[in-house]
């Protein structure tokens, strides 16, 4: 029997008419019949996202393909993940610790429109911080192509790689002093009165 | 001498003032203290720009999209362009969104700070308090950021109060006992200590930029011209045009705020702890060098005295306002090493 081997060769491709939903590299068997009558195919076979071979299978090794597509075209695979993105625990103790830092500052104030507002922006510039700290760690990030393997980057609340991440030479005014100027003195008295402290019981 | 020999002689133990206008760093050489100062400024202009400024022998940043000028030429710069040179601190304090600010306060810290004088030299860098009239910003992020660039630049951070940097540097006669004031561009900032204990510490979020906003303000001019007027060195008891005028005015009122807080935080906390005598009050930072600022400030704490809180044995300025706080944390960063 003549048969339609259907490829899936972009991401992820609907053939409406079918009802056939695929994944790159998902291979769908449906009768020629079938396939010629299915105007969607015909598109996306012409935009490349599916490509299509006719084949005569074996009846001996291979079984026979539901003979109409009522329904899915192939019953549903175990389909292989794309995009592997690295689960990154977040800390939501220390999170919450954070958002309370912040928001310390109006416990005991008088409630007023003020304080509300200016309590309001707090929490929104927190929000956006967290939302900035997460962006990256899910999907794809801009630059990866599809199908490749990513290390979604640590949750940082501060980032590091600051020191390095622009280069180039900066003048700065450099003075060298006559004596001490007093330092070596105040750090000797800072000396004597730390000690005289531990000392005191 | 040798570099290496260079080396050996230097005393390990860094100081690093981060401020809203500049970043000093202090260390003792083998001669005396080796200062290093830049402003904590810079401007960003597209790769157009680049052909002048090699004209102007002007050093920058070359980016993929942009080039930047860093430190004092960005402030020279901004105005021959008609731009407002960009501040990676606001207020203060570093800003939480201002991520691209962050890269370019990585390279400033890097070359104020220079490589380590050995493996994990002390760094005792400033931290302002928290603002009382600003209480929805705080100070955790400003700390943990440059506790994070100082230590990708090869130091083991301290985070100090600015404060009590001042205390520390300009104190020691009277046992590390004083009322600090650190008037500086951001914001000023307040420390009270006795007997090297941090008494009172607090911040207003008011500072320099405040008073150039206001007078450039009220007589129609930008807030970069009253910057270059201020520093220019104006007189604040002879003003000599209406944009004097009106600086001198605004720094009446700055202090007048200054030391309303004062009184009203010093009052707080009366009763809880015992002075033994009469204290100096200290003052410092780069909004304090205008010409006339200790007349005047003496002038208005006078008028206040008998309602001050505290008792009060002197006024006197730093011996370098400017380099103050960076030696008080270089005294400490000294200390910390002794005691390894």
């Amino acid at each position: 029997m003549k048969e339609a081997r259907i490829t899936c060769k972009t991401r992820t491709v609907k053939i409406a008419d079918l009802d056939i939903d695929m994944v790159r590299g998902e291979v769908v068997f449906i009768p020629v019949e079938t396939a010629s009558a299915s105007t969607d195919l015909r598109v996306m076979q012409g935009a490349k996202a599916v490509e299509v071979f006719y084949v005569q299978r074996s009846q001996e090794t291979r079984q026979h393909a539901p003979s109409a597509p009522p329904g899915r075209g192939t019953p549903p695979k175990k389909r292989k993940a794309i995009v592997t993105v690295k689960g990154h625990e977040i800390d939501e103790d220390a999170l919450a610790d954070k958002l309370m830092e912040r928001l310390m500052p109006f416990v005991g104030q008088r409630v007023s429109g003020d304080v509300m507002e200016r309590m309001q922006a707090t929490l929104d510039d927190s929000m956006q911080q967290i939302r900035q700290a997460l962006q990256g760690t899910v999907g794809v990030r801009p630059g990866v192509s599809p199908g490749t393997m990513v290390d979604a980057p640590e949750i940082a609340f501060i980032p590091e790689g600051i020191v390095g991440a622009v280069e180039g030479t900066v003048e700065v005014q450099e003075a060298e002093s006559e004596g001490s100027g007093g330092v070596d003195d105040a750090a000797a008295a800072l000396k004597a009165a730390r000690k005289q402290k531990k000392e005191t019981p | 001498m040798s570099d290496d020999t260079k080396k050996t002689a230097v005393i390990p133990g860094i100081g690093l003032d981060i401020g809203t206008m500049n970043l000093v760093s202090a260390r003792r050489g083998d001669k005396g203290i080796t200062t290093k100062r830049m402003r904590d400024v810079f401007l960003d202009l597209p790769t157009s720009a680049k052909k002048m400024l090699k004209l102007s022998a002007t050093s920058f940043v070359e980016r993929e999209d942009d080039v930047l000028i860093l430190g004092d030429a960005a402030l020279e710069l901004a105005n021959v362009f008609g731009q407002e040179a960009r501040r990676p601190l606001s207020a203060g304090i570093v800003s939480a969104t201002e991520s691209e600010s962050l890269d370019v306060l990585g390279l400033l810290i890097k070359e104020v700070l220079g490589p380590p004088a050995v493996p994990d030299e002390v760094c005792y860098y400033s931290v302002p308090a928290e603002p009382i009239d600003q209480p929805d910003r705080d100070i955790i992020y400003h700390r943990e950021v440059f506790r994070r660039i100082v230590t990708e630049c090869g130091y083991k951070p301290f985070p100090a109060n600015e404060g009590m940097g001042i205390i520390f540097a300009e104190t020691a006669k009277e046992g590390f006992s004083g009322v600090a004031l650190s008037f500086g561009s951001g914001m000023t900032n307040v420390a009270l200590a006795i007997n090297t204990i941090e008494g009172l510490i607090f911040s207003v979020a008011r500072g320099g930029d405040w008073i150039d906003r206001g007078a450039a303000k009220s007589v129609g001019a930008t807030q970069a011209r009253a910057c270059a007027a201020k520093e220019k060195g104006i007189d604040l008891t002879k003003p000599q045009d209406r944009l004097e005028e009106a600086i001198a005015h605004y720094y009446r009122a700055h202090i007048d705020y200054v030391l309303d807080q004062i009184g009203l935080r010093f009052k707080s906390i009366e009763g809880k702890f015992d002075l033994p005598r009469a204290i100096p009050v200290i003052v410092s930072g780069g909004t304090s060098l205008a010409g006339g600022f200790m007349e005047f400030f003496t002038k208005v704490f006078n008028e206040r005295r008998k309602r001050f809180p505290i008792e009060v044995s002197e006024i006197r300025q730093a011996g370098e306002p400017l380099n103050a706080v960076a030696h008080g944390l270089l005294i400490q960063a000294m200390q910390e090493h002794e005691e390894d």
